[in-house]
């Protein structure tokens, strides 16, 4: 073979490498991290983003019970992500004139769920350090929860709180965390315009 | 050289496509049911076309039955237990009390009908609505093998709503009793060592056979509903129901000596005392159990009330926005109720707390189980994000958050233990984290006649009775209830609680309600002393 033949062929094996790289691997890595950026978790802020909406409960105006709204929050594809986007927004502030039942500053530290739909939410500790104190916040602040994930997620069957990791007896000295609990729209009561407990949990109503 | 790269490069390209893919097909299988979200993003189905169970509800082949006690006989109500919740089929029950059933796809629900009164009942949330009332159920109905199943409690908390006779589900003697049928409670425990005394409520013909070993008491009724209490030494080793309808069989152990029975009638019921002898009775403690009413034989009953002073110590409680603090308060009144009960009542009052001290929850129970108090009292103050709310509240354990656990303590069992001397003897268990659960009738009397006298005294808050599931109550194994005086947070609320005018009021207040409601059990006014249904409503 002749040096130019040789360099002939050797250029051409270079462009095929590099038409093969920019085919194969660059357009695909590019394809690829473009459909990540719209399907994948993304920030609240993206436009794309898919977004559902949950009821959440709050203390009402009178502070005698929890009201109920709904708000958007980003939608996740699993039990576990879904439960916790609906805890993180349940500890947001609420739209006056509600307000948080949970203490200020109470993080989600983390979040699993049992293969018996038990889901376990583990909290900060200023969901106990920065409590009222009173045994109606703290039945409040617990239902607010409760009731957030077991309304939006039917498939949550009850909640068990934790507190920086740890099973808790109460968070203020009252309401009983020794198991995990129920949903229950005892305390939600009315919120005026309409009644939580009648259009919870009834598809499409 | 193409053809010696093409095939890693097309696993890549392969590899590179597969976010897509698997995102795809998370978006279509739509894994996570969203109640009403889901309604925008996927087409309505219908409630009925939802799977058999959700979540980890399996059927279980555990199973029961309820008996029906009917003015017409008695019917066995099979009872299939679904992830440990007791749910009979929606047929038996139609059956049973003639009901049409219709599924509603539309209300997503179970339209049950009875002589044109209707129950619309949410399939998806267990959320039951009849004659304007809504109640909700536990858990919601479940499909099985092409049947609707319905949580127990459907019997006794809806369907008497629509149902032209009373239906009374007694949980713990598993009956449901339809209509004017006398179905006595028969109540069994040891008075001293060697005297059983049972009460039968109301009174009912019965007759009394002696059998070796063993005493057969026959009444003339569908059936009992029995209440095993503690039974004493080794005397009598067991008590239960009989094969044949209506009788129960008091077990002797082998050391009884022929009894005598006597019976007395008062106040709608029969006291019948069982005598019994033995050479030697054993010393033997007491149990834990109910002890009312008083017992006049064994010498002088004095009555106990256990006062719990919330918080303490470290634990401050509430703190008002004056500053003052929850566990100050609470200490001041519960000093005041003891001085008042000792001056005008003579009980015994044992305080959980003398001082600011940090007591733990378990050990305040643990001190009225532990003197056989007649009542506990818990005393607090309560806090609120608004400060308006304001006024003072009574509560009583509620269960429904417990669900079946508290099912299962109200059925107390009984089991056999062995004995030193070889044997066994029959011991009452009660789960002690749920020994409230069988004073529960009791406990709900004690808040209201608390809550009536306090009333007449300081501003109440418009919630002033209630069940809560509150922790120091659980375990408290007589009747016991918790008091919340006033708000902290309320600057008016918080200058009355710290007064001495409030804390004499209210301490007033508690020691009337404790009186009264001590009356009304002593006159067989108030509910049994263990109750057949653990739930309320």
């Amino acid at each position: 073979m002749k040096p130019r033949q040789v360099a002939a062929v050797s250029g051409l094996a270079a462009l095929a490498v590099a038409v093969g790289w920019v085919l194969f691997v660059a357009l695909p890595r590019w394809y690829a991290a473009g459909s990540l950026e719209t399907v994948g978790p993304s920030t609240p802020d993206h436009p794309a983003e898919r977004r559902i909406q949950a009821r959440l409960f709050y203390v009402a105006e009178d502070g005698l019970r929890l009201a109920s709204i709904e708000r958007e929050i980003p939608y996740a594809d699993t039990l576990v992500a879904q439960a916790r986007r609906i805890v993180e927004a349940q500890l947001e502030p609420p739209p006056p004139p509600l307000a948080s039942a949970l203490p200020s500053g109470t993080r989600l530290r983390d979040l699993f769920v049992d293969e018996s739909g038990i889901v376990y939410v583990n909290l900060s500790g200023e969901v106990t350090s920065q409590h009222t104190g009173g045994s109606l916040d703290e039945i409040l602040a617990v239902y607010a929860l409760v009731n957030a994930v077991t309304v939006n997620l039917p498939a949550a069957r009850a909640v068990q709180l934790l507190v920086d990791g740890r099973e808790v007896d109460t968070l203020a000295g009252h309401v009983d965390l020794r198991h995990p609990l129920r949903k229950n729209l005892k305390w939600a009561g009315p919120t005026g315009e309409e009644s939580p407990s009648a259009t919870v949990g009834m598809p499409g109503g | 050289m193409m053809r010696r790269l093409g095939h890693p490069l097309t696993a890549r390209r392969f590899l590179a496509t597969l976010p897509v893919l698997v995102t795809i097909f998370a978006v279509s299988s739509r894994p996570v049911p969203l109640s009403r979200a889901s309604a925008a993003s996927a087409p309505p189905r219908s409630p009925l076309d939802q799977p058999v169970s959700q979540g980890a509800t399996r059927p279980s082949p555990e199973a029961d039955a309820l008996v029906v006690v009917t003015p017409e006989g008695r019917r066995v109500l099979p009872v299939v237990r679904v992830d440990g919740h007791p749910m009979v089929a929606l047929d038996d029950l139609a059956a049973l009390f003639r009901l049409a059933v219709r599924e509603e796809p539309l209300a997503a629900g179970l339209s049950i009908t009875y002589q044109g009164r209707s129950i619309l009942l949410g399939t998806s949330d267990g959320l039951a609505s009849a004659e304007g009332r809504l109640i909700q159920l536990s858990v919601p109905p479940t499909r099985q093998a092409r049947r609707w199943l319905v949580p127990v409690e459907f019997i006794g908390r809806v369907l008497p709503l629509v149902y032209d006779q009373p239906i009374a589900h007694r949980r713990a003697a598993g009956l449901v009793v339809v209509g004017n049928v006398n179905v006595p409670r028969v109540t069994a425990r040891a008075e001293t060592q060697t005297r059983l005394v049972l009460e039968i409520a109301p009174p009912t013909p019965h007759t009394i056979v002696q059998e070796p070993g063993r005493l057969v008491l026959r009444f003339d009724a569908p059936a009992v509903e029995l209440v095993p209490g503690p039974l004493s030494g080794d005397l009598v080793s067991g008590l239960k129901l009989g094969d044949a309808p209506g009788t129960v069989i008091i077990e002797l152990g082998p050391r009884a000596a022929p009894v005598q029975t006597t019976a007395e009638t008062a106040e709608q019921r029969t006291r019948l005392t069982v005598a019994l002898s033995a050479a030697t009775p054993p010393a033997e403690p007491e149990r834990l159990g109910p002890r009312l009413p008083p017992e006049p034989l064994s010498g002088v009953h004095v009555d106990t009330v256990v006062l719990d002073p919330g918080h303490g110590g470290e634990d401050v409680g509430a703190r008002g926005v004056g500053g003052a603090l929850e566990k100050d308060v609470t200490l001041g009144v519960a000093r005041r109720i003891k001085a008042l009960i000792e001056q005008r009542l003579g009980w015994r009052v044992i305080l959980t707390r003398t001082a600011d001290q940090t007591v733990d929850l378990d050990a305040r129970a643990a001190l009225a189980n532990n003197n056989k108090a007649d009542a506990f009292v818990s005393l607090h103050a309560n806090a609120s994000v608004r400060p308006a709310v304001m006024g003072a509240e009574v509560f009583y354990l509620s269960v429904d958050e417990y669900g079946d656990e508290a099912g299962r303590a109200s059925a107390a069992s009984v089991e056999e233990v062995p004995t030193a001397g070889g044997g066994s003897r029959r011991l009452d268990i009660v789960r002690w984290e749920m020994a409230q659960v069988r004073h529960l009738q009791q406990s709900t009397l004690l808040a209201e006649t608390i809550q009536e006298e306090l009333r007449k005294r300081v501003p109440m808050n418009p919630r002033g009775l209630q069940p809560a599931p509150f922790r120091v109550l659980a375990g408290a194994n007589m009747p016991a209830v918790l008091v919340e005086l006033g708000f902290l947070t309320n600057p008016d609320d918080e200058r009355r609680l710290t007064s001495e005018e409030f804390q004499n009021q209210a301490a007033q207040a508690l020691v009337e309600g404790l009186a009264r409601f001590r009356e009304l059990v002593r006159t067989g006014r108030g509910p049994a002393a263990r109750t057949s249904s653990g739930g309320l409503r």
